[in-house]
C-alpha cells in the first residue's frame, strides 16, 4: 500500500456520467472480500435513501424536492489498528480500500470484534402505506393544514412541508455477518408567522414517524390557540420562579444528560457522571429509558449501526443512573459489554448515541400544574439552547415561545426573557411530571415537567 | 463533459433549468484527548437538477451518476406540478468561466502524515497542562469542484479549497468542566493552519482560568463585544433578517424591513461581501451563477439593501446580489450570507472601556441563534468592567435581546476591524454548516440582557 493515493491528490478526477462508471468497478461483496484478504478484519456499512418532499412557503406550494443518495463506509482493522474511508460511487471502491488502509497506520488500537449473528426482525420500521404514498397527494394534505389556519386567522403566514423517506441499511463484515433492514419515514411540519404589535411570533408544530401521519387539524388548532394566547405581552420580573417545560422544550435539557451518558465521554472521563453508575443522580420521580424497540418510532431498528441487536434499557431508573451508552470500540476500551448504541452515517466511524428516549409520566395533570403557580412561566420553545457548557449541564437560553402565569391563569406572552441553570440541579428540583407523555420529533416520549425555582432574567 | 450536461438540459421543457455537479474531497484529522479519533479522506461525487416553471420549483439530487436525462425529466415534472402560473426570476447576464485554484501552499500537496503531525503537535501543547481532561483538535481541508450549466447558456466551473483547524481544550476540576477553543479556516491554503502554537497555549490557559471564574450575575449590562463576538452578532442577529427569502411573501415583515428605515446611529454600516478575497465565506459565483458582490445592508444607520437569489430578487424587483448558496449538491440553493461585517469607525478600544462604570467585556462566541427579531448568543469568555477597567473573568455569559432595539443601542464602533472564518459555519433550513466569514471592530452595546445566576 505504499502507493497510497492519499498523497497523490493532485491528479484531478472529473465527474462523468453514463455507463462507463459501472464498467470495471467492484461490487460491495467483492470489496469486502478484497478488504478481508489484506486486513485482520473488515466491515462495510452501506445505506441507500430516497427522500421526497413538498414545501410550501408563504401559504403557497413552492418546491418539490427529491434526493437519491447512497454511500458506503469501509472500516478495517490492520495490524491491530482501525482504518476508515468512505465513498458514494462504486468506481471508487478500490481507492476506498487503499484510503482505509492508509488511515489505519494512524488509527486507534482496535478493541472490538465484529459481530456475526443476524438480529431478529421484530420491531416494525416499514409502513407499506408510506411506500405506496404518492408525494403529489401530500400537496393536498398540506394545503388542507394551511387552509384550516387561514380560515380562522388570515394574517398568519404559513410555511409547511411534508416528506417521505424510504431507506435501507446493510452491514457486512468479515466475521460473516450480512444483515439489512429497511425503514420508512414520514414527516409533517407547519409554522405560522404573525407580527403582533411590531413583534414577530413564530408558532410551529412538527411530527415524524415510520408511519403515515399528518395531524393537520390538531396542529392548526394548536397554532391558532397559541397565537391567541400571545396577543397580550406580559411583564416578566427577574427572579426565581416555578417553570413548566412543555414536552417539546425538554430535549434541550435532556441532551446534556445524553452527552453525560455517552460512552465516548465516559471513556474519556469527561462526563461529570463518569463515576456515578448505580448512584442517585436525579430526582426519584425521573425514569429515562433508551428504547429502540418501539414500533414505528424514528430511531427504532432491529440492529444498531455495527450490527448489534438494539434493546430497551433504563438509563435512569427512579433517579438512579443505570447504564451508559456504548458502541463496540468504547465498550472494548473500558472492557464492558456494548449496549447496541452505535450510530453513524456512511461517511464516518460509529460513535455511541441514544435511540428513542422515553421518560416515564408522573402524577400531575397539566392544568393542575398551571393552577398551582402563583407567578410562573410555561415554556414551549427555546432560542439558543446548546450553546452553553452542555457537558457540565449548564444551560442558558432565550424564551422563544412562553407564557406568563399569574394566580393559576395564563396572562400573556413573555418576551426578552432568559432561563438559566444547570440540568443536573434542575432535574433534582422537580415538583412533578405530567401524568401523560407526548411524542416529540418521532423519537421521544416526554411528559411536561414542573420545575421549582428556576432562574428567570428579564429586560423589564 | 459539459456537452453531456447541455444535451441533458436541452430536453428541459420548462421556463428555466440548471444542473450542478460537484466533486468533493474532505481530508480530516481528529484528535480527542490523547487518541487520534479519526483520520482519512471522504470522497463524494454528486449533482442535482433544478427546474423552474411559472412560480414553481422542482429539485432532484443524486449521487448515482446514471440516468441524468431521467433526473432532468423528473425535476421538470416536479416544477410543472408546483407552478402557480406566475413568477419571474432576475438573472444577471450569462457567464462562461473556469476558476482553477492557484494556491501558494496547496493542502493537497501536503502528505497526510504531515497533517497528522501538525494536529498531534497542537494537541500535545493543549494536553501538557495537568488540568486538561480532554481536547478536540480537528484539521480539515475540503476540496470542492463545482460545475454549473443552465438553460440561459451559463457554463461555470469553480474550484475551492477550504483549509482550517479547530483547537479545543476541556479543563476539569471535580464536576466543574470548562472549555475554550480557537478555530480558523480560510480559502488561502495550508498556511492558514501553521504557526498557531500561541493560540493552543492561550486556549489551554483560558479553559483552566474558566474553572476558577465565577458565574456572571444575571442582569442588564453595557457590553463591549470583541471583533469576533460582534461579527457573530452582526451575522446572527441582523444578517439573517436581511435574507430576502424570509421576507418577500410577508407584507408585515416587508414593512418592518422597509428599505430607507433607520436601523441604527449614523456610524453603523453593515455589509455582506462574498468577493472579499481568501476568506471562508468568499466565492466568485454563487450556486445560480451570479457573481458575488459587496452589498450594503445598513449604510450610515439606514436599511439600504438585502440579500437575494434570482427568485427573491424577481419577487421584490430588486437587483440580484449573488447570495444563493447550497452546502452541497444534495441541497437547493437558498439565500445565504457570505462575509458579513460591521464597518470600522474611529473609537479606540481603550476609550470604549474607560467610559463604562459597570459592564462586561465579552469575547468570542460559542454560537448564536435567532428567531426573527430575538437573538441569543453566548460569549466564549468574558470579563467584568468596573470603573473603566477590565476586571476578573466571569463565565456563562449568554447575551440576548431584540435586534431592532439592540442595533439602536450600539453607541460606539471601534477602529480595529478583523474578519474571521472557522471550521464551523452557518446553519439555515437544514443546511449547515455553510462556510461563512464574519467581521467587525470592537463595538459597545447598551442595555444587553445577560442570563446567569
Amino acid at each position: 500500500m505504499e502507493k497510497s493515493k492519499i498523497k497523490n491528490l493532485k491528479s484531478k478526477t472529473s465527474v462523468s456520467t453514463g455507463e462507463s462508471i459501472s464498467r470495471g468497478s467492484w461490487t460491495i461483496e467483492k470489496l469486502l472480500e478484497k478488504a478481508a484478504k489484506v486486513t485482520d478484519a473488515a466491515e462495510i456499512f452501506s445505506t441507500e435513501m430516497k427522500t421526497e418532499q413538498v414545501d410550501f412557503k408563504f401559504d403557497k406550494l413552492h418546491l418539490m424536492d427529491e434526493k437519491n443518495i447512497q454511500g458506503l463506509g469501509l472500516r478495517i482493522i490492520k495490524d491491530g489498528k482501525i482504518g476508515f474511508a468512505s465513498c458514494t460511487n462504486p468506481v471508487d471502491y478500490e481507492k476506498t480500500l487503499d484510503n482505509a488502509i492508509a488511515s489505519s497506520k494512524f488509527g486507534q488500537q482496535a478493541k472490538l470484534a465484529f459481530p456475526n449473528k443476524k438480529s431478529p426482525k421484530k420491531v416494525k420500521t416499514v409502513s407499506e402505506e408510506v411506500i405506496k404514498f404518492k408525494i403529489s397527494s401530500g400537496v393536498d394534505m398540506v394545503k388542507e393544514g394551511i387552509e384550516l389556519i387561514k380560515q380562522r386567522n388570515s394574517e398568519i403566514k404559513c410555511d409547511a412541508g411534508l416528506s417521505k423517506v424510504v431507506s435501507t441499511v446493510r452491514i457486512l463484515n468479515s466475521s460473516g455477518l450480512d444483515d439489512s433492514y429497511s425503514q420508512t419515514g414520514f414527516s409533517y411540519g407547519i409554522s405560522g408567522l404573525i407580527i403582533i404589535d411590531n413583534s414577530f411570533l413564530d408558532v410551529w408544530e412538527t411530527e415524524s414517524s415510520c408511519k403515515l401521519k399528518a395531524s393537520t387539524k390538531k396542529f392548526a388548532d394548536n397554532i391558532i390557540k397559541r397565537v391567541e394566547l400571545a396577543r397580550k405581552v406580559a411583564t416578566m420580573p427577574t427572579k426565581k420562579m416555578n417553570v413548566i417545560f412543555m414536552p417539546r422544550a425538554i430535549p434541550t435539557l435532556i441532551s446534556s444528560i445524553m452527552i453525560g451518558v455517552n460512552g465516548k465521554q465516559i471513556q474519556k472521563k469527561t462526563s461529570p457522571i463518569t463515576s456515578k453508575l448505580n448512584e442517585k443522580i436525579l430526582d426519584e420521580k425521573l425514569s429515562i429509558t433508551d428504547d429502540g424497540t418501539l414500533d414505528f418510532c424514528t430511531s427504532s431498528a432491529p440492529f444498531d449501526d455495527e450490527g448489534m441487536p438494539i434493546t430497551a434499557k433504563h438509563i435512569v431508573e427512579k433517579g438512579v443512573l443505570k447504564t451508559f451508552l456504548f458502541d463496540l470500540q468504547t465498550a472494548g476500551i473500558l472492557n464492558v459489554a456494548p449496549t447496541g448504541n452505535a450510530s453513524r452515517g456512511y461517511n464516518s466511524l460509529p460513535s455511541p448515541s441514544q435511540t428513542n428516549i422515553v421518560i416515564a409520566p408522573g402524577t400531575w395533570d397539566l392544568q393542575n400544574m398551571i393552577k398551582d403557580m402563583k407567578e410562573g412561566l410555561i415554556l414551549y420553545d427555546t432560542i439558543g439552547g446548546g450553546q452553553s457548557n452542555m457537558l457540565a449541564g449548564d444551560f442558558s437560553f432565550n424564551v422563544g415561545l412562553g407564557y406568563k402565569v399569574e394566580n393559576g391563569e395564563i396572562v400573556g406572552r413573555v418576551k426578552d426573557t432568559m432561563l438559566s441553570g444547570n440540568v443536573y440541579e434542575a432535574f433534582n428540583n422537580i415538583i412533578g411530571l405530567e401524568n401523560s407523555t407526548e411524542e416529540v420529533y418521532g423519537s421521544m416520549h416526554i411528559p411536561a415537567f414542573y420545575f421549582k425555582e428556576m432562574s428567570v432574567t428579564s429586560k423589564n | 463533459m459539459n456537452a453531456v450536461l447541455k444535451k441533458a438540459l436541452s430536453n428541459a421543457d420548462v421556463d428555466y433549468a440548471e444542473i450542478h455537479l460537484e466533486e468533493r474531497e474532505v481530508t480530516e484529522v481528529f484528535y480527542r484527548g490523547k487518541e487520534l479519533e479519526s483520520i482519512g479522506t471522504r470522497k463524494e461525487y454528486g449533482g442535482n437538477v433544478r427546474a423552474y416553471h411559472k412560480g414553481g420549483w422542482g429539485f432532484v439530487s443524486f449521487n448515482k451518476l446514471v440516468n441524468l436525462d431521467e433526473y432532468v425529466k423528473s425535476a421538470c415534472n416536479h416544477a410543472k406540478l408546483t407552478s402557480s402560473g406566475e413568477g419571474k426570476l432576475n438573472f444577471t447576464p450569462k457567464v462562461k468561466d473556469d476558476i482553477s485554484l492557484k494556491l501558494k501552499n496547496d493542502p493537497r500537496n501536503v502528505p497526510l502524515e504531515e497533517k497528522e503531525i501538525l494536529a498531534r503537535n497542537y494537541n500535545s501543547i493543549i494536553m501538557s497542562s495537568p488540568l486538561i481532561q480532554s481536547t478536540s483538535v480537528v484539521y480539515r481541508d475540503t476540496y470542492s469542484n463545482r460545475t454549473f450549466v443552465n438553460t440561459l447558456g451559463s457554463d461555470i466551473k469553480e474550484e475551492q479549497l477550504y483549509c482550517g483547524i479547530l483547537l479545543g481544550a476541556l479543563a476539569k476540576d471535580g464536576t466543574n468542566v470548562q472549555s475554550a477553543s480557537h478555530s480558523v479556516s480560510k480559502t488561502i491554503g495550508y498556511d492558514t493552519v501553521l504557526g498557531l502554537e500561541k493560540d493552543a497555549e492561550r486556549i489551554t490557559k483560558e479553559a483552566c482560568d474558566l474553572l476558577k471564574a465565577e458565574k456572571v450575575n444575571a442582569g442588564v449590562y453595557t457590553v463591549v463585544a470583541d471583533p469576533h463576538l460582534a461579527g457573530v452578532f452582526c451575522h446572527e442577529a441582523f444578517g439573517h433578517l436581511s435574507e430576502a427569502d424570509h421576507a418577500y411573501g410577508n407584507p408585515q415583515l416587508m414593512e418592518v424591513m422597509k428599505l430607507g428605515k433607520r436601523f441604527g446611529r449614523d456610524e453603523l454600516s453593515i455589509i455582506d461581501d462574498g468577493s472579499f478575497p481568501g476568506q471562508q465565506g468568499s466565492y466568485k459565483y454563487d450556486d445560480e451563477g451570479t457573481p458575488s458582490q459587496k452589498t450594503y445592508l445598513i449604510k450610515d444607520g439606514i436599511l439600504s439593501g438585502r440579500l437575494h437569489s434570482v427568485e427573491t430578487a424577481g419577487k421584490l424587483n430588486e437587483p440580484v446580489t449573488g447570495n444563493a448558496r447550497a452546502i452541497t449538491y444534495r441541497f437547493k440553493p437558498i439565500v445565504r450570507m457570505s462575509c458579513t461585517c460591521i464597518e470600522p469607525r474611529d473609537k479606540t478600544f481603550e476609550e470604549m472601556i474607560s467610559e463604562i462604570d459597570n459592564g462586561i467585556y465579552a469575547k468570542e462566541s460559542l454560537g448564536g441563534m435567532t428567531q426573527l427579531e430575538m437573538f441569543t448568543f453566548s460569549a466564549a469568555k468574558a470579563y467584568l468592567i468596573k470603573n473603566g477597567k477590565i476586571g476578573p473573568m466571569v463565565r456563562d455569559v449568554m447575551l440576548s435581546g431584540n435586534i431592532f432595539k439592540t442595533l439602536q443601542d450600539i453607541d460606539a464602533i471601534g477602529n480595529d476591524m478583523k474578519v474571521f472564518g472557522s471550521l464551523g459555519g452557518c446553519g439555515k433550513d437544514g443546511q449547515g454548516p455553510l462556510p461563512v466569514s464574519m467581521g467587525s471592530p470592537h463595538i459597545r452595546i447598551k442595555n444587553v440582557v445577560i442570563g446567569g445566576k
